[in-house]
Parts: C-alpha cells; structure tokens; sequence
C-alpha cells in the first residue's frame, strides 16, 4: 500500500479515549472537565509513552503540544495526563 | 481574572514569543516548548475559586484570609490580576527571574501599575517584608521541583518572611505550609 494514505493506512483499530481540551499545566489539565473524544495507536485503554494521539480515527491530524486530562469514559473528571510533543506522540503519562 | 486578549500585545523576543492561537486566545510560549495562555481557570484554580477542583485546591483556601501576597513566577499575571482587581489586596509583589518577561509587560501595560514587580531569582532573593500569602508559581509539573528546593524555599520565607498563620503555598507542587 503506498504511503499516501499517511495515516492508519493498516487499518489497525485505534482505542477511543476521551480527555480535555489541551492545559498548559497537569494541576489545570486535571482539573479540567472532559471535552471531547480522540484516537490513540496504542493497546491499552488510555494512551502511553510512544503512542500517537490523533482527533479521529481516520484523521491524519494529530493532537497539538500541551498537556491534556483523560479518562476512558465520557463522564466524570480525568483519571490521568498526558503531554503529547509537537508531532503528537505522548512523552509522559501519570495519575491525576 | 482572565485580560481582555486583545489588550495583550503580540511579541517576539529570544526567550519569549506571545502570539494569538487560531481561536484567538493569547499564548505565551518558552523556548521548551513549555506555554501560558491566558485563560480565566489558571487563577481560579491555583487560588481556590473552583468548586468543581480537587480537594486540595477547593479546600486549602477555606477559612483562609489574606491581603498581602508575594508571587514567584510572572506569565501573564493572571494570578496577581486576580489578587488586584478581585480580592482586592493590598499588597501584591512579583518577583520573576526572566527579564524578558518583565520587558513584555512593561511594553504591554495591561497589569495594574499597583503591582509591583522585582527581578529577581526566588531562591535566592531576601526581602525584609511580611506577607499573608507566598506563591510560589515558577514550575509546570509536580517534577519540576525537588524536594530539596521545597525545604529551601520554607527555611528561607516561613519564619521571616510570613506573618503568624500565613501561608507558603506552591500550587502545583500541592504544598500549603502555614507559619505556626
């Protein structure tokens, strides 16, 4: 298959996850409510150090840099944080 | 209290660059990569203004009163904005050890000329002055401060620097030390 496609071009089943929108801090991205759903390439529930987040799951669009609350289900406050980098691989995961 | 976006003038420098995001909102980002952006939340958190927070912050200013406060850590100034124009203190000094900052908001001009800003390192800064409230806002992450730099800060500021019941609060290292 070419690399055109760019993205998920494997069809591999991304893992939906919800979280905030992006904070400049995890005190504030903790704190957050959660906002909105996105797509990690990784296999656990959450995101983890190395896994791309992306807002869709046929969306070659990336999250941008910062650091973001997440839990696996819509309702409630995050669990945990992540930062993702400029190319929006996750560096650092922790609990809230 | 969150400034008017478009009273923050963009800018550019070596260690700075303050820039409107796609939706408008003013950012402030540092050469890490690391940014601020301006944003009614970061003071109501970090002073205990949201019922929705964690327990720390909801719970750490109640019962709490103060009116004269030292700040570490400048950004935009949202938290001393707050302490001016909302609480109303009396007192508010910054001190900030990135004089490219202190250039932006000389330039800038949208903090009250009430608050008075000092260039200076936090650690290593001394003043004779007494204070209700230490906020120590100079880190991103829980990690970004040893524990070591913790016992620095209090052995430097509780017993000098803070009136009887005052408080040396470091928001998102999740530290409220009052001065018994």
């Amino acid at each position: 298959m070419s690399d055109w496609y760019g993205y998920n071009k494997d069809c591999a089943p991304w893992t939906l996850f919800y979280r905030t929108f992006a904070q400049s801090k995890g005190s504030l991205a903790c704190n957050k409510a959660i906002e909105i759903w996105s797509y990690h390439t990784g296999s656990g529930t959450l995101p983890a150090v190395n896994d791309i987040v992306y807002t869709s799951p046929t969306s070659p669009t990336t999250l941008t840099s910062g650091t973001y609350g997440m839990r696996t289900t819509s309702v409630g406050s995050p669990t945990n944080k992540f930062v993702v980098n400029t190319s929006g691989v996750v560096t650092s995961t922790s609990a809230c | 209290m969150k400034f008017i976006d478009t009273d923050l003038q963009d800018y550019a420098g070596n260690e700075i660059t303050v820039f409107k995001n796609k939706d408008n909102a003013t950012i402030m980002e540092f050469p890490a990569g690391s940014w601020l952006d301006n944003t009614n939340f970061y003071a109501k958190l970090f002073l205990g203004k949201c019922d929705a927070c964690t327990d720390f912050y909801k719970d750490s200013f109640k019962d709490f009163t103060y009116n004269s406060v030292l700040v570490a850590g400048l950004g935009f100034g949202l938290i001393p904005n707050e302490l001016d124009k909302v609480n109303n203190c009396s007192k508010i000094d910054v001190v900030e050890i990135n004089q490219e900052v202190i250039d932006y908001h000389n330039i800038s001009k949208h903090l009250s000329s009430e608050i008075n800003i000092i260039k200076h390192d936090i650690f290593e800064y001394t003043t004779e002055e007494k204070y209700d409230l230490i906020i120590i806002d100079i880190i991103w992450e829980e990690e970004d401060m040893s524990e070591a730099q913790v016992e620095l800060l209090t052995s430097k500021f509780m017993d000098k620097n803070l009136n009887k019941e005052g408080v040396l609060y470091i928001p998102v290292k999740k530290k409220w030390l009052v001065n018994k």
